[in-house]
Parts: structure tokens; C-alpha cells; sequence
């Protein structure tokens, strides 16, 4: 071989070498290219890893020798920080028992994930045993030939939702063990109306399942005769959002019916919208039934009281008419009309009394009905006026007719509520024997009757309550204001039966002033 | 004056309806039993009838309608009395000319009675 073949061979391969050492040196600035970005993105993992809120730990070898831990999980451990090296039941000696090496081995050995939530452990930390909750997921780590040589931890410390949740289940249940003990017939329904609950009792009531009885429409078991009332004011109340308070006969599941008073309200959330509807119903079966026995007694009173004095009247109008008649007149018959006067008046006042007895029996059946007609009002104040003044010379009423009207209303029923008003300011007017009327023009519509009187007056206290059954003024004098405290109360059900208005104004010892206001004839 | 008759269960109501007509001068007879109602009027030859709306658990209208029925009888005229004073509507339905409710006043009373009988000259005849 000569040297010429020789040197362009060894050129050659020195010529492949500098090649090879140019790739080389490509390579090597990649390498360190790379690696530096690598370290770049480790530190980056890190740092998330280990500000992360997140449990996560890698266990390595059958005996789980940590490898890494982050600060969250190395705080729960409440152990320190020297730990990585350890193998973790010789950090956390306590949790072995509970279970978790159980877990632990099924990853280890079969390369299962496990995950779990709300997990109950115990740790012991600074002597303390802490019950914790966690989400856990467990992940096999395998290496480039699919060998498990670790575990990977991710987990969650959920304690203070697990007791949240707790506490609420805890009230949730407190509340529906409450309203399944109320003698109350509670239920819910959503939005729509909907029935999604019912209580024991209702279920009781009814004897059905909360399925069956879900299925049913609340309508559908109501008394035939209440079910169009009821419907319409369910209809009406979901169509206003309001508030629904009806009397109602429900079915039991014998097939009864009994009273109730059914109550409704919307319930709202923040924004306004309607979530749902709780509604109650209270039996009030025997307080109907005893309310009826009274009514009843009292109509029964009040007719059985009319015949003696049915009797009694006309004997003394009769009387009267035969001293009248009598053309010689004693002197002893004279002295007995004063007597007979006197035994008349009481005898009206005792009819008044038996009249309003039965019309408060028949505002309570709501049996007080009105016989509109067209009359002039002005006339009907100046006939009660004229009829009051005779049978008591000594009262001074002065009319003020500011407004002239026609009204449709029930006349005897606006007769005796301007009767009542009078002589209620004449009863409380021990001192006076003025009372002052006048009729005008309160609001477009409307005209408004007032009865000034100048007596005792009624306390500010006292005013709330004058327009309640019974309810009777107390005074100084209490055995002057004898009644039975059903007048203002029957005058101010009158009004409002009139789709009318009363007021009261008053000031103690100066006196009061009775308005009432109801609408003009528009036809 | 006339011949009346007074049916009413209440022998007190009654009585001093008697002796009220009486002392306005008419001729008046009362009873207590409805279902002799009108052995009574042939009896007494009555002109105008008080009839009480509950007799002794007797409707007074049925008794009202049965006279208006019968042809003997229709021409009588009837005031019915009760105490309920908004039965008015019904009495009248049933035929009686006018009605009173209870307790009423001695002149009103005299007053319609006299009216209905300037109305119906010689009902009984």
C-alpha cells in the first residue's frame, strides 16, 4: 500500500471523525439546551406542587419509603418536615390500623387506583388525636418497563365540608322529625305547585302513602261544595303571589269531612323567584261545631226572648191607648202614662238589644244580607234624627246637610247604624246633650256621615278595639254605659258590607267623632 | 168593625191580641190549634185572619196556602205574623196580604187591619 493510499485514508477518516465530532457537538448543545429547560420546568412543578392546598406524596418500595411530600400533606402528618427517606407508617404509625395499608397493597401489588371520598382519618398530632376527612386518590407508579416500584398520593382535606353536610343533615333531620310532630297538616310543593311533601299527620289524615297521596290533587279531597271557592282562591293567590288563608272541609280517610283552615305563603329566594310553597292546615273541626251551638243558642235565645216581649209591648201600648181614650180621666190614671212612657222606652231598648243579639248570629253564618235600594240619605239622618228627639226631649242634634245624595244601600241597616252612633255619643255624653251630624262629600264617590259628640272621649289605648265583638269603653263610671258591646261592631260590619268605610277620631274628655263613608248612587 | 180570628200557638200573644182588637172594638176569637182552622172561621164567621208562622211545629204558610185554596176561604184575607222579621218575602209567596214581625207596635197593627178591611168589604160573605 503506498504512503499516498495510506494518507487519503487516514484524510478520509480524519474527515469522518471532525463529522462526527460536529454532531456531536450539535448533540451536546441540545442536551444542555434541554436540561436547563428541564430543570426550568422541575422548578416550576415544584413550586406548584408545594404551595399547592392539594396532599401529594410519592411512596416508593413495599415498605412505602417517602420519597417526596409536599408541605399540605407533611402538615396533616404533623410530624415535621424530616421525613422523606422514612418508610410512612413509621411517620404515621397511627393510620396503618385504619385501613389504609390495605388500600396501599392493592395498589402496590395489583396496580389498582383507589380513590375514595369523604374518608375518615385519625391523626395524632402534638399528642392530640385529630379526626380528619380527605378525598384520596392512590395511583400505581410504574417505570419505562410497566413495573410498579411506588404509590402516587393526590388527596383532599374535606373536613370542614363533612361537617358542614353533617350538621346540616343533623338539622335537616331535626326539622322534618319537628313538622312530622305537629299536630298541623304540613306540605310543599314547588314553584309550579307541585306537591313534592307532605308530614306524617297529613298522611295519617288522609291514610295514604306520600306517593299516593302525590299523585292525588289536594282539590280532589276537599267537600264538593267548598272545592270551586277553594280552587278559585288557590288559583288567585299563585297568580298575585300571595298569601293564602282559607276555612275549608277536608276528607279523612274514613271518608268524613272536617274543618280546616288551610294557610299558604311562597317562599322566595334571594333574587325574588318563587322556590317553593309551604302550606299548613290546622283542624278546627270542633271549634266550627262549637261555634254553631252558640250561634244557634243565641237565635234560639233571641226568639225565645221576643214573645214575652211581644206581650208585654202591647199590653202597655194598650194602656196607654185606654187612658187616652178615656174621656174622664183620674187623676191617678194621669200619674200612670209618666210610668207607662217609661216602661216603653225600656221596652224598646230591651227589642234593640234581642235585634242586635240575632244580627251578630247572623254576621257570624254570614246570613246578613242587604236589601239595596235607591234613597235619598239625607232624609233617612233627618228621619232617625226626628224619632231619637222624641223619645228624648232633652238631646240637641244638629244636622249639616253639606252634600245632598241619593244612595243605594240597605235602608233599615244605615238606619240603625246612624241610631247606634247617636246614641252611643249620647251614652258617653254624661255631661252633654250635644251631638253635632253633617253629611258631605268625603272623596269623589263616596259621601261620609259624622257624629260629633262632646263626652268622655276614648282613649288612644282604646281605640284599636272599639269595632270587636263585646268590646265595651271602659269609663269612670262604668255602671252608666250599659250594653252589650255589639253595636260599633255590627255598625262597622254594616259599612263594610255597604263596601264602606268607618273612622273614629277622639280625644278623652273633649269627645269623640264617628265617620262613616260609603258610595254614591252612580245610576 | 170586624170578626177576626187569631190563630197563634203562644196563648199569651194571643191573649193580649184579643184584648187589643177587643178594645178597638172588633169582635175576635183565639186559638191555639191550626189543624181547626177552618171549623174556626165558619164558627166565628171571621173576616180577617192573624196567623203565626210556626205553630206548634205547624208552617203557618201550608196552613195560608190551604185557605187560599179553597174557594170558601180565599177571599179572607191573612197577616201573618213572626219573629223573624225578614219572613215577610215568604208569607206573602204564600198568599197572605200582609206581614208583621214580632215585636210590632199596637198602632201599626190596628192601622194595617183597618186598611185590609176597607180593601176587602164582607171578605167572609
Amino acid at each position: 500500500m503506498s504512503n499516498d493510499l495510506r494518507i487519503a485514508e487516514l484524510e478520509r477518516e480524519l474527515e469522518e471523525k471532525r463529522k462526527e465530532i460536529e454532531s456531536l457537538n450539535v448533540e451536546k448543545q441540545f442536551l444542555v439546551q434541554t436540561s436547563a429547560e428541564l430543570r426550568e420546568k422541575i422548578h416550576q412543578y415544584q413550586g406548584v406542587v408545594n404551595s399547592s392546598t392539594s396532599l401529594i406524596a410519592f411512596l416508593q418500595g413495599p415498605d412505602y419509603t417517602i420519597q417526596f411530600a409536599n408541605p399540605a400533606i407533611r402538615n396533616v402528618w404533623g410530624k415535621g418536615d424530616d421525613v422523606v427517606g422514612k418508610p410512612l407508617f413509621e411517620v404515621i404509625p397511627e393510620v396503618k390500623e385504619q385501613g389504609i395499608e390495605d388500600y396501599f397493597r392493592q395498589v402496590y401489588y395489583e396496580g389498582e387506583a383507589f380513590h375514595a371520598e369523604g374518608l375518615p382519618v385519625e391523626h395524632i398530632v402534638n399528642g392530640e388525636r385529630i379526626k380528619s376527612y380527605f378525598d384520596f386518590s392512590y395511583m400505581p407508579q410504574k417505570d419505562d418497563n410497566e413495573k410498579i416500584y411506588g404509590i402516587g398520593i393526590v388527596a383532599q382535606n374535606v373536613t370542614k365540608q363533612v361537617l358542614l353536610n353533617k350538621d346540616i343533615r343533623r338539622s335537616e333531620r331535626e326539622f322534618r322529625e319537628l313538622i312530622n310532630f305537629m299536630p298541623h297538616k304540613i306540605s310543599m310543593t314547588d314553584a309550579e305547585g307541585n306537591p313534592h311533601f307532605y308530614n306524617q299527620n297529613w298522611l295519617d289524615y288522609v291514610g295514604m302513602s306520600l306517593e299516593e297521596f302525590r299523585e292525588q290533587s289536594y282539590i280532589e279531597i276537599l267537600h264538593p261544595d267548598d272545592k270551586e271557592r277553594v280552587s278559585r282562591e288557590v288559583d288567585r293567590c299563585f297568580a298575585a303571589v300571595e298569601d293564602m288563608h282559607i276555612e275549608t272541609r277536608i276528607q279523612d280517610k274514613n271518608g268524613d269531612y272536617r274543618w280546616h283552615l288551610s294557610k299558604a305563603i311562597p317562599i322566595k329566594d334571594i333574587d325574588g323567584n318563587i322556590t317553593c310553597w309551604i302550606s299548613s292546615s290546622t283542624e278546627i273541626q270542633q271549634i266550627k261545631e262549637e261555634e254553631k251551638r252558640k250561634e244557634d243558642f243565641l237565635k234560639l235565645i233571641s226568639h225565645e226572648l221576643k214573645t214575652p216581649v211581644t206581650s208585654i209591648k202591647g199590653y202597655v201600648q194598650l194602656l196607654l191607648a185606654m187612658i187616652s181614650k178615656e174621656q174622664e180621666t183620674s187623676a191617678e190614671q194621669l200619674k200612670m202614662r209618666p210610668y207607662l212612657n217609661r216602661m216603653e222606652t225600656q221596652i224598646e231598648k230591651l227589642i234593640r238589644l234581642i235585634a242586635e243579639m240575632l244580627d251578630l248570629s247572623r254576621i257570624e253564618q254570614n246570613e246578613l244580607e242587604l236589601k239595596k235600594e235607591n234613597f235619598g240619605l239625607n232624609k233617612l239622618v233627618e228621619e232617625v234624627v226626628e224619632d231619637l228627639s222624641y223619645s228624648n226631649k232633652d238631646i240637641q242634634i244638629q244636622l249639616d246637610h253639606e252634600l245632598e245624595c241619593e244612595v243605594n244601600a240597605d235602608k233599615d241597616r244605615l238606619g240603625q247604624v246612624i241610631i247606634n252612633l247617636v246614641t252611643n255619643a249620647l251614652k258617653y255624653s254624661p255631661e252633654s246633650n250635644k251631638v253635632n251630624i253633617k253629611i258631605y262629600e268625603a272623596e269623589p264617590g263616596h259621601v261620609a256621615v259624622s257624629i260629633k259628640d262632646f263626652g268622655i272621649g276614648i282613649k288612644e289605648s282604646e281605640l284599636g278595639n272599639i269595632f270587636k265583638r263585646f268590646y265595651r269603653v271602659s269609663g269612670n263610671k262604668d255602671e252608666t254605659y250599659a250594653g252589650f258591646g255589639i253595636g260599633l261592631y255590627l255598625s262597622n260590619e254594616i259599612i263594610v258590607k255597604h263596601e264602606g268605610e268607618m273612622l273614629v277620631k277622639s280625644t278623652p274628655g273633649e269627645g269623640s267623632e264617628f265617620i262613616f263613608t260609603i258610595p254614591l248612587n252612580h245610576t | 168593625m170586624a170578626k177576626i180570628l187569631i190563630i197563634d200557638d203562644d196563648q199569651t200573644i194571643g191573649l193580649m191580641l184579643k184584648d187589643i182588637l177587643e178594645f178597638s172594638g172588633h169582635e175576635v176569637m183565639a186559638s191555639m190549634e191550626p189543624r181547626n182552622a177552618k171549623e174556626n172561621i165558619r164558627k166565628h164567621n171571621a173576616e180577617l185572619i192573624l196567623l203565626d208562622k210556626l205553630i206548634s211545629g205547624v208552617d203557618g204558610t201550608d196552613v195560608c196556602k190551604i185557605l187560599k185554596e179553597d174557594e170558601e176561604f180565599a177571599k179572607i184575607p191573612i197577616i201573618m205574623m213572626s219573629a223573624l222579621h225578614n219572613a215577610g218575602d215568604t208569607c206573602r209567596e204564600a198568599g197572605a196580604v200582609d206581614f208583621l214581625s214580632k215585636p210590632f207596635d199596637m198602632d201599626t197593627l190596628i192601622q194595617k187591619i183597618d186598611i185590609i178591611l176597607e180593601a176587602h168589604p164582607g171578605a167572609s160573605k
